[in-house]
């Protein structure tokens, strides 16, 4: 990122300054924790445990592989994740009430309103990806994509998936509070916005969940519309012979792994790149334009799934 | 197993909290989250019932409603707090034994 | 594993317990909003325990995402200096605190005890009696969802045609309650040069 910016970045610690992030989490820890004097002490705490807990949650239904290392197959993946994503908002908004400061209250409300603001155009892409696949779970999501392609790139559905895979991105990168979404931590302006009076291990804490939300963000965004751990972006035959390399649990581990860094050095791209957008812009974008977009696009996307014949809703449902 | 029983005296235990607070409470606020109380254990209670009654033989109407529930507390969460804000705005408190526009009252403390 | 299940249940009652009494007694309303926060999330935990995951995800994503950003926001909005609940007058003379805790404890027992004694005297399946299983199969779980969606489908094809119904009318009636003209003078500088018409500066 540095290098994009045409500055020398820090390279003293380690060897190319590969030290330099341990070497901060340490001098974070073991920095003074102060606390402002009318702060809630209850909703200081708080704040940090709700953010820090819910980013670490969300792991739990990813898979690395087919059926192998998975903390827990939900039958609701995708809805566990968003549902635990939800709970981010209100724990920035009591930390930013909990400080007991007026920066951090005006962040904390542009904070919430943002995160509210693109979690619908982000539930309705889920949800195109959703009705194709016909379940939650994130590994039947993938497991369809071995047999149909990449949902970005599918033909069939007239580029939905496209249109659905962007809004999803933009709507990602709002919802983590990246640049160009990074109002609430508007560096010039608000000074770290509701994060402004957490100290030492909460201000670790905080940027860890960060930087969590980025993977489970990328991650997401992988499995919904990149096929998770697929290699291979067309429809293969489950009898070909790439079948048995694409289903090799190495191969498939490398391959996420490949598309977690392309994704992560996107976000590191565009955060060096990229200006920030005004507050109301964002929301303006957020209400006016994503909203109508992806709920149309879902709308064709399921009528064309249903013309196409891949899902029929009237089908009787084995009970035993 | 947890014993359904469990699940229906806890959640009679919340209501009965619920309606503590809702008789008790001076502060609307504090009323609409009492109320919120209620509605969930009344949640709480549909969802053991499914189980008692349900799930061995594949009948979901206790989540069903529990869904209705939600969705009817979600909205009138939504009602309540906008009265609660227009009544602040004329009478600049929120405290239900002080808002009275009829006739003159003694306020019992 | 069952026991592990009953520590959980047991836990989380407690936890449940505890922060609906820190909603009564704490001093101002965004305090008593994230009490009920916490509370909220123990509720979903415990339709967790009882096998319904997508109830889970509802109530989280529902009320611990929607509703709470709701209370908070007007919270905020209606804050004043609030004090401890007192005796009301709604139990007339007697007043007091000794007097709401026996009246709570006398609805509270009556509560848990009507629940009990009408299912103990009911013949219910226990065989078919599921809550907190704890080996149920994976595809179990994925069953029970699929069959939500399909009793919302066809059974019950009303609820969500009737929900968003609701949810729209809540919508239009609490803006239209909240909103109001303001006056030019109330605004400030900036806001007055961005909305003057040419009439108003005459």
């Amino acid at each position: 990122m540095a290098r994009m910016q045409g500055r020398r970045g820090p390279v003293y610690v380690g060897k190319w300054g590969v030290l330099q992030i341990p070497a901060d989490l340490i001098k974070l820890l073991l920095k003074e924790d102060t606390r402002p004097i009318g702060a809630d002490r209850v909703g200081f705490f708080l704040a940090i445990l709700l953010t820090a807990v819910t980013s670490i949650l969300a792991f739990a239904p990813l898979p690395w592989g087919t059926n192998q290392l998975v903390p827990g197959n939900f039958s609701i993946g995708i809805l566990y994740i968003f549902a635990v994503f939800s709970i981010f908002p209100p724990a920035m908004m009591i930390g930013g009430w909990a400080s007991n400061s007026k920066y951090s209250l005006i962040g904390g409300f542009r904070s919430a309103g943002q995160l509210v603001a693109y979690e619908i155009p982000m539930f309705f892409s889920i949800l195109g990806v959703v009705v194709v696949t016909g379940s939650f779970s994130l590994i039947s999501i993938t497991e369809y994509q071995y047999a149909n392609g990449w949902n970005l790139i599918q033909h069939e559905t007239a580029f939905m998936g496209l249109v659905l895979g962007f809004i999803f991105f933009i709507s990602s990168v709002a919802e983590t509070e990246r640049v160009p979404f990074d109002i609430p931590e508007a560096e010039a302006e608000l000074v770290m916005g509701p994060r402004t009076e957490f100290a030492s291990w909460r201000y670790a804490l905080l940027m860890m969940t960060e930087y969590l939300h980025l993977f489970i963000n990328s991650l997401l965004f992988i499995y919904l519309f990149l096929g998770g751990y697929n290699p291979i972006p067309w429809a293969i035959d489950e009898s070909s012979a790439l079948w048995n390399f694409a289903t090799h649990p190495f191969v498939q581990f490398l391959t996420l792994t490949i598309k977690v860094y392309l994704l992560v050095v996107i976000a590191g791209w565009m955060r060096a790149a990229l200006a920030r957008l005004r507050i109301d812009q964002l929301l303006n974008l957020g209400w006016k334009y994503f909203l109508p977009v992806s709920l149309f696009a879902l709308m064709i996307l399921l009528g064309l799934t249903i013309m196409n014949g891949e899902i029929n809703p009237n089908e009787a449902l084995p009970l035993e | 197993m947890i014993d359904a029983t469990w699940y229906l005296g806890l959640s009679g235990f919340l209501f009965a909290g619920g309606l503590f607070g809702v008789l008790t409470q001076k502060n609307a606020m504090r009323i609409l989250i009492s109320v919120e109380i209620m509605l969930n254990s009344a949640n709480l209670a549909m969802v053991a019932f499914n189980g008692m009654f349900g799930l061995g033989i594949g009948n979901l109407d206790g989540w069903i409603f529990a869904l209705i529930v939600i969705g009817v507390a979600a909205a009138e969460a939504a009602i309540g707090l906008a009265i609660f804000l227009s009544v602040y705005r004329n009478f600049g408190e929120i405290t239900v034994s002080n808002i009275f526009t009829l006739k003159e009252q003694e306020v019992a403390n | 594993m069952s026991v592990f299940l009953q520590f959980i249940f047991i836990t989380v009652a407690i936890f449940l317990i505890i922060t609906m009494y820190m909603t009564w007694t704490v001093e101002k309303t965004m305090q008593a909003s994230y009490w009920l926060i916490l509370f909220l999330v123990g509720i979903s935990i415990l339709f967790l325990i009882a096998n319904s995951e997508i109830m889970f995800a509802f109530q989280l994503s529902i009320y611990g995402g929607g509703i709470s950003v709701l209370l908070l926001f007007a919270a905020l909005l209606a804050q004043h200096d609030d004090y401890l609940f007192v005796g009301d007058s709604i139990f007339g003379k007697i007043q007091g605190l000794r007097t709401q805790i026996s009246v709570f404890l006398i609805l509270a027992i009556n509560l848990i005890l009507l629940p009990i004694l009408a299912i103990t005297n009911t013949n219910y399946n226990t065989e078919n009696s599921v809550l907190g299983d704890s080996e149920r199969t994976v595809s179990e779980a994925f069953l029970d969802t699929a069959r939500f969606s399909h009793q919302l489908w066809t059974e019950y094809s009303v609820v969500i045609p009737f929900l968003s119904l609701l949810l729209l009318t809540a919508l239009l009636g609490s803006i239209k309650l909240v909103i109001r003209e303001w006056e030019l003078e109330e605004l400030s500088d900036i806001m007055k040069m961005r909305y003057e018409t040419k009439e108003d500066a005459k």
